[in-house]
């Protein structure tokens, strides 16, 4: 696998970033249809090669803000920069600059029922490189290296709805990759995965990482949060980042976790008693029966 | 006390008399059978395109050139003979396509040759279709005039009809045969981008495609849809009742599919889509192919000569 | 309703591409204009939403099923242009991918389904509900009208696809060659099942979701919230000629009523017999016995150009029915362009007053 990647890696390289800082977001504030809030004063920098996760419970606004650094959505308040450039609506209605920030940035969406829509796999990891005007014979080594980084030449005549979950979502990241992005942006990329994906998911991330990419990760599973990031941004249930931090200091934050619903009050059985206290499992799992509430077993 | 029904067992005993009597299916039941045979057909199907048949080996460009023209010629042909010959010979490919002749029939006829044939049968009669009589069966004083049907004096089985009838249902049978020998064993994917060759614009078979997408995401939200109804559904419904319910099953796939739509458009941007659809295709053409051609055609010109001496 | 191979002879199903690929190719260049790229997936899924439609079960009253089309409903909701593509894109899957439907009457098909079929539905639904404003029920009322009318239009159109073949199609002796049945009874047959039965689902279903998104998403049919009486924003989807006002608007709507019903002329061919009242000479012998003597005299005053409303010399059924409808266009035109002189000369000698 190493070696393969490294293979890409000086392949498609492309141009050094020669700008450090990648997005510069400030103030930024989003509302659905104008009426629902999604995202509010929000405020924050991500630099080049940076491992980040986004970290909110479900209905915080990461899925927005992905959204919006993906120049998909544009927000009535406050801006995003990339690479100095403030993204609008206009600015990406403009051919080379949107063809630029297309081969920048990619972003692999929670539900990869909606984001593969193509008749086979094969087309739709050949999808991105077509419409970025690539060389016919380029798509086709890309779709072919690829798919071999990842496993998915067997799949390459099935329709893309057919396949597992894990499959699935292999062939969403294979079909942004293709492009080779500068910058990956995942939602929820181990919602409905089985344990094993799970783990081979958060392992490519890893390599991915160590040839230079930008990765930004959001969601609410703690589980994979120290492995997939350095640093960490917390959304709070009202849309505004609660904290920002190196995520091992985030994680053990406990009451910060637990303010913004991360983390439950959790309920186990040990000892023939039902123990209640706060808990969650990441990090260092230690049993400590101390300050704790006892319930007596109905 | 709140919750006492919760907490108490319903006293329903077990139902003494097990009559077991057919229920007629109601809509839910109908609809999930339909949705079910689409499943299950699709699921055949692409079990069927992997074996290696005759058919299968042809390239998707050439299979739906050389069967569009066959359903051309069969449309074309004025003799009973001509008909039943080129179903025989549907059912030769369908046997060297490694697809099981039960199941290649029953895919057949089952539905629309069968509902043809049914439809068929009253032409037999002079009622409809004027001509020779053959068999005699009833005879009236005279001819009755029942607003725009005029009924004969005699009612008899006529030559003309029972010829009208069975060329219409082979006629039928052999054009579905053509069209299930195309679908079992190509790739839909592949057929659509084969139209690409008949100037079928790239809009249009990219659409396409995207419908036959979405076609199964639908199917299969509904048939969620349906299941739910028919667990929760006891005894029989209040009238009316199914009706607001499929009508507002109908309001719900909507909403969902503006929905998707938006996602999935959200979705194309984000990989570079902007107003031009681009697709590459990948098809060869080997020695099967050509011989396939060669032998199509002639076999189309042969038996068009014959139907026009 | 959707017409298999076989059914149709060569003689017909080319001449309906024939008529389709204008209509396309004119559908697709005006979607292209107004359709931004946004659009293109929401084309995808009315394709499939009408597909769908087609498999749905539709319980009707008196405990049976139907099927409904949606045809009209897609119309008014993304316009009939747009629910031309959807609809043919849908008709060509069902044909192409799932063998229901004959590929060979895919021209006929569309243009009963995807074209007579939304356009019809699409006007009668403006015209019935225009100026209703936020008065929902009358616009589901017209969803309504406009979904059982269209039905059966397309199903008559059918029916008359049917019907011709064993008239123009057949061989020496007389075998019909495609569809056996005669246009009298392809037309009573269709004209029957659609009037009486699928007519009805296929209003229920478009009147009850028109009635849906009217009363939770009204922007989709464009119902103007509290705006002037006489314009209709345009919503993005649908081609409205937005610009005209209504009165242009309903002037086209009676233009295509009329020539419809032109259209549905030969109609009166099937009756046999000859209407109460309107009796010849010879009629009058037989009902009689004789004939009275001023109606003798009479008789021969008048020789009328188009006698019985068909072209002299033109024999045959076929020839008959274009005689109507041809008696139809100048019996229109005849009525038409006085009145439009007349109006023309008063509405100048308003001006100059």
């Amino acid at each position: 696998m190493d070696y393969i990647l490294s293979f890409y890696y000086c392949c498609y390289s492309g141009a050094e970033l020669a700008v450090d800082r990648i997005f510069e977001v400030k103030d930024l504030s989003y509302s659905f249809l104008g009426r629902f809030p999604a995202l509010c004063d929000v405020s924050f920098e991500i630099h080049r090669g940076e491992r980040v996760v986004i970290l909110g419970a479900n209905g915080s606004g990461k899925s927005s803000l992905l959204h919006l650094l993906d120049g998909l959505v544009f927000s009535q308040k406050g801006a995003i920069r990339f690479m100095d450039y403030e993204l609008n609506e206009n600015l990406l209605k403009d051919e080379d600059f949107n063809m630029f920030f297309r081969k920048k940035v990619g972003l692999v969406f929670q539900n990869s029922d909606i984001q593969l829509f193509s008749s086979t796999v094969w087309d739709e990891i050949a999808f991105g490189p077509l419409h970025l005007n690539l060389h016919n014979d380029e798509v086709k080594t890309r779709v072919k290296e690829i798919s071999e980084l990842l496993g998915l030449e067997k799949l390459w005549d099935r329709p893309p709805y057919q396949l597992s979950g894990g499959e699935k979502k292999k062939v969403a990241i294979a079909s942004t990759l293709a492009v080779n992005p500068d910058v990956l942006l995942l939602d929820e990329p181990t919602n409905g995965l089985d344990p094993r994906s799970q783990a081979e998911l958060v392992g490519f991330l890893e390599e991915l990482h160590k040839i230079g990419k930008t990765i930004i990760t959001a969601t609410h599973d703690l589980n994979i949060a120290e492995i997939v990031s350095d640093r960490a941004i917390v959304l709070n249930e009202s849309h505004k980042i609660e904290a920002e931090g190196m995520t091992k200091d985030i994680l053990e934050d406990t009451s910060l976790l637990i303010g913004v619903n991360l983390i439950h009050e959790h309920i186990h059985c040990h000892d023939g008693k039902v123990h209640m206290h706060p808990h969650g499992h990441f990090g260092k799992h230690e049993h400590e029966h101390q300050g704790h509430r006892d319930r007596q077993k109905d | 006390m709140k919750f006492q029904w919760l907490t108490t067992t319903d006293s329903l005993p077990p139902p003494a008399n097990l009559k077991v009597t057919h229920r007629k299916g109601g809509y839910v039941e109908k609809t999930l059978k339909e949705i079910t045979s689409f499943f299950l057909n699709w699921l055949f199907s692409e079990e069927i395109i992997s074996r290696r048949g005759l058919l299968q080996s042809i390239d998707p460009r050439v299979k739906v050139l050389t069967l569009g023209l066959f359903i051309v010629a069969v449309s074309l042909y004025k003799t009973i003979f001509l008909l039943l010959g080129v179903y025989l010979f549907t059912l030769f490919l369908a046997y060297f396509s490694r697809i099981s002749l039960r199941f290649f029939l029953v895919r057949v006829w089952l539905f629309i040759p069968l509902f043809s044939g049914i439809i068929a049968v009253p032409a037999i009669f002079n009622v409809f279709v004027p001509g020779e009589p053959i068999v005699n069966l009833f005879t009236f004083k005279s001819e009755v005039i029942l607003g725009p049907l005029k009924i004969p004096e005699t009612i008899s089985i006529t030559r003309q009809g029972l010829l009208t009838a069975s060329l219409f249902v082979m006629r039928v049978a052999t054009s579905v045969s053509l069209m299930v020998l195309l679908t079992l064993t190509t790739r839909w994917c592949h057929i659509l981008k084969a139209l690409r060759v008949f100037r079928v614009p790239q809009f249009f078979t990219f659409i396409l495609a995207m419908t036959y997408r979405y076609i199964h995401l639908l199917m299969r939200q509904i048939e969620d849809i349906h299941f739910a109804r028919k667990s929760r559904t006891i005894g029989k419904e209040k009238r009316g009742s199914g009706r607001k319910w499929a009508v507002s099953q109908i309001k719900f796939v909507l909403k969902s599919s503006l929905n998707m739509g938006e996602h999935v458009y959200s979705a194309m941007v984000s990989r570079g889509f902007t107003h031009e659809l681009k697709v590459i295709e990948n098809f060869n053409l080997r020695r099967i192919d050509y011989a396939w051609i060669i032998f199509s055609v002639f076999i189309i010109a042969v038996t068009l000569v014959l139907n026009w001496l | 309703m959707h017409i298999p191979d076989g059914y149709l002879g060569p003689q017909t199903y080319i001449p309906f591409y024939g008529a389709m690929l204008p209509i396309w190719y004119w559908a697709s260049r005006t979607l292209k204009k107004t359709l931004n790229a946004r659009q293109v997936p929401f084309l995808a899924l009315g394709a499939a939403f009408s597909f769908v439609i087609m498999m749905f079960n539709i319980p009707v009253p008196g405990g049976s099923t139907g099927h409904a089309v949606g045809g009209t409903l897609i119309a008014i909701i993304l316009g009939p242009w747009a629910a031309l593509m959807a609809v043919s894109m849908a008709l060509i899957i069902q044909a192409l991918l799932f063998g229901d439907g004959g590929i060979t009457a895919i021209g006929a098909n569309c243009f009963n389904i995807a074209f007579v079929m939304p356009f019809s539905g699409y006007y009668i639904y403006r015209f019935l509900s225009f100026n209703s404003g936020t008065n929902i029920s009358r616009r589901v009322f017209a969803a309504g009208v406009a979904g059982y009318v269209s039905l059966n239009l397309a199903a008559f159109f059918t029916a008359v696809e049917f019907g011709i073949q064993p008239l123009i199609a057949h061989k020496p002796d007389g075998t019909p060659l495609y569809a056996p049945y005669p246009l009298n009874i392809a037309v009573l047959i269709m004209a029957f099942e659609h009037l009486v039965f699928f007519g009805f689902v296929e209003a229920l279903v478009t009147g009850l979701v028109v009635g849906y998104i009217a009363r939770t998403e009204p922007i989709m049919l464009n119902i103007p919230l509290g705006t002037s009486r006489f314009r209709q924003p345009a919503s993005s989807f649908s081609q409205t000629q937005s610009d005209s006002p209504w009165a242009k608007k309903t002037v086209r709507n009676l233009w295509i009523g009329l020539g419809i019903l032109i259209l549905l002329t030969p109609l009166g061919l099937i009756a046999a017999g000859t209407a109460w009242g309107e009796w010849g000479t010879e009629e009058l012998m037989e009902i009689l016995g004789f004939v009275p003597d001023g109606l003798k005299r009479l008789v021969n005053i008048w020789h009328s150009l188009l006698p019985d409303y068909s072209i002299p010399g033109a024999e045959g059924p076929i020839m008959s029915a274009l005689g109507y409808i041809f008696s139809a266009i100048v019996g229109t035109v005849l009525i038409i362009l006085p009145a439009f002189f007349i109006s023309r000369l008063i509405s100048d000698r308003r001006k100059t007053q």
